[in-house]
């Protein structure tokens, strides 16, 4: 029942937004999204419908078209999306410019902004970064292949609360860490 | 004292809806949703308007669920309709293609494919009928088909299919003042809260989920004199119309069904400058909502005219009318005041315990 996998993937998605930095396991997708990371594929289920707009990084028509007919929702440009997803394929540039593009609300509606799938190698491994913020008591470690130029680039996008995108990172495992806008990230060396 | 919060109750009000559920069937009496669904008609129309979601069936079923308490009825299925995926949106559909049940016109005498009185109560004595207390199912089968049986005489038969609006004579003679199709996206009422000055669609949707007492009673104070807006009926028409959507990316459009809808164009005279001369023409306000439920939606043209021309009354103020006539927003608010206040009760009494103390202590010095 698809059904019921998409409503376990959006309690996982609510403890991973709450909860920033830990590390949770979300079912496989029983559709196909490849080449997106199939966990990646359930998520979009879960939050795509015809009443949002997405937009799938280097202008992946295969994965934009699955998208379409799986969830009825409809694709655009990165700057008036409701949702990014930057597979594992995208250059640190894309993500880059992406991020850049994202919506990030205005101050009478902050929640009109972007939340950006991203994909990542691992979560498990990596750049070693110390979160701070709601949802975290005093520090949160989190270990993940992201460069450092990035989380700066993040940081810069969300300097301005309530504005700002929040993140949900999928790795190959298939494993689900959230960063809400909220979390301050420090690269530890 | 800081704020203390309500803890306790939980068995009592476990208890409490016990009594609930039983109060539906004390009496040991049973109705299908069925049998609602076919006999309650007015009830079920004036849950759907309200509730702004179209499906007898469920209506039906908030009813015995409520016990037939209207108030709970419209709350259930506003709840049942936020849970809903929305799968499409209708295509745009125009009123001339409503296959007419029924069609009257207050302001003409004879309209182009006439007058048709369709079935409404307003042709009735109001005077209980106590033969219904015993009527079978035998007696409803034969009334039935002593209906179905009698016949058409021969050339009386009207077309019902694309009859002609009243509101396009008046045009056609140019005393209605023209406008162009407003074909827009409506803004939607139901996914982005309400900011002011609203939009028409805004003010449209609002009007037409509104509570039908309140819709009236507003409508009312407009009529006798809190507002300026004194309509003449140009046409009421209640009949099924028909939704069709598109696919993506396709011409074509899918029909899904006919729903049941009351509109109502109200002229309503009003002074326009042409050529820099005062004239007098006719403006339009417009009602329209699911079943048939004509006086809400002649109540609704009025209010929709009154605030396309705000004025100094609380008619013609779209705060005033708008956040007001909601059910779910005035029951709901009114109902919270039975919750617990214990606090915010506790601290005017002590406020009004020491005005008292202060006031009594200078009487006795």
């Amino acid at each position: 029942m698809i059904m019921h996998s998409t409503q376990q993937a959006y309690r996982k998605l609510l403890e991973a937004l709450s909860f920033p930095g830990k590390v949770n396991s979300v079912d496989t997708c029983p559709n196909d999204f490849s080449p997106l990371i199939s966990q990646t594929g359930l998520i979009c289920l879960t939050l795509l419908d015809s009443e949002v707009a997405f937009h799938v990084a280097e202008e992946n028509n295969l994965i934009t078209e699955t998208l379409h007919a799986y969830t009825g929702s409809h694709a655009t440009n990165a700057r008036n999306a409701d949702f990014i997803i930057l597979p594992l394929s995208s250059s640190d540039e894309e993500i880059v410019k992406k991020i850049n593009q994202a919506k990030i609300g205005d101050l009478v509606r902050p929640h009109k902004s972007a939340t950006i799938i991203l994909e990542v190698e691992s979560l498990k491994y990596g750049y070693k970064y110390s979160l701070k913020g709601p949802g975290i008591k005093d520090t949160n470690q989190l270990n993940c292949t992201i460069r450092p130029e990035i989380m700066e680039n993040r940081k810069n996008i969300n300097a301005e609360y309530p504005l700002g995108i929040d993140l949900i990172l999928v790795d190959q495992q298939g494993y689900v860490v959230g960063l809400p806008r909220t979390t301050q990230i420090m690269e530890v060396y | 004292m800081g704020y203390v919060a309500v803890t306790g109750g939980k068995e009592a009000i476990e208890a409490s809806l016990q009594h609930l559920f039983y109060e539906r069937v004390k009496h040991g009496k049973w109705l299908s949703v069925e049998t609602i669904k076919g006999t309650m008609r007015g009830f079920i129309d004036h849950i759907m308007s309200e509730s702004s979601l179209y499906s007898e069936d469920l209506a039906a079923l908030a009813m015995k669920q409520s016990e037939g308490n209207v108030e709970e009825a419209v709350f259930l299925l506003r709840a049942h309709r936020s849970t809903l995926p929305r799968l499409y949106y209708s295509t745009i559909t125009d009123p001339r293609d409503m296959f007419v049940h029924r069609r009257i016109s207050a302001s003409f005498k004879e309209i182009p494919g006439g007058q048709i009185l369709g079935s409404s109560h307003d042709y009735l004595h109001r005077l209980l009928d106590f033969s219904l207390i015993e009527e079978t199912e035998e007696d409803v089968w034969q009334k039935k088909l002593d209906f179905e049986a009698i016949e058409v005489p021969e050339g009386s038969s009207i077309p019902l299919e694309k009859l002609p609006k009243v509101m396009d004579y008046l045009r056609a003679e140019g005393l209605l003042n023209d406008f162009p199709v407003n074909d827009e996206e409506p803004d939607d009422v139901t996914k982005m809260s309400l900011t002011f000055p609203s939009s028409r669609s805004e003010r449209l949707q609002i009007l037409t989920r509104g509570q039908t007492g309140g819709i009236v009673s507003l409508g009312y104070a407009g009529l006798r004199g809190y507002g300026s807006s004194h309509p003449n009926v140009g046409e009421v028409r209640v009949g099924e119309q028909p939704i069709h959507i598109q696919l993506d990316g396709e011409e074509e459009e899918y029909y899904i069904g006919s729903i049941k809808l009351t509109e109502v164009e109200s002229f309503i005279p009003a002074n326009v400058s042409e050529n820099g001369k005062e004239v007098l023409a006719f403006d339009i306000g417009y009602g329209a909502c699911f079943g048939q439920n004509e006086t809400k939606a002649i109540a609704m043209s009025i209010l929709d005219h009154a605030l396309e021309n705000p004025e100094d009354t609380p008619i013609h103020d779209e705060e005033f009318v708008l956040l007001h006539v909601d059910t779910i927003e005035s029951t709901g608010f009114i109902s919270h005041l039975k919750l617990p206040h214990y606090v915010t009760f506790q601290s005017k009494l002590e406020q009004m315990r020491k005005i008292k103390e202060e006031s009594g202590a200078s009487v006795n010095e």
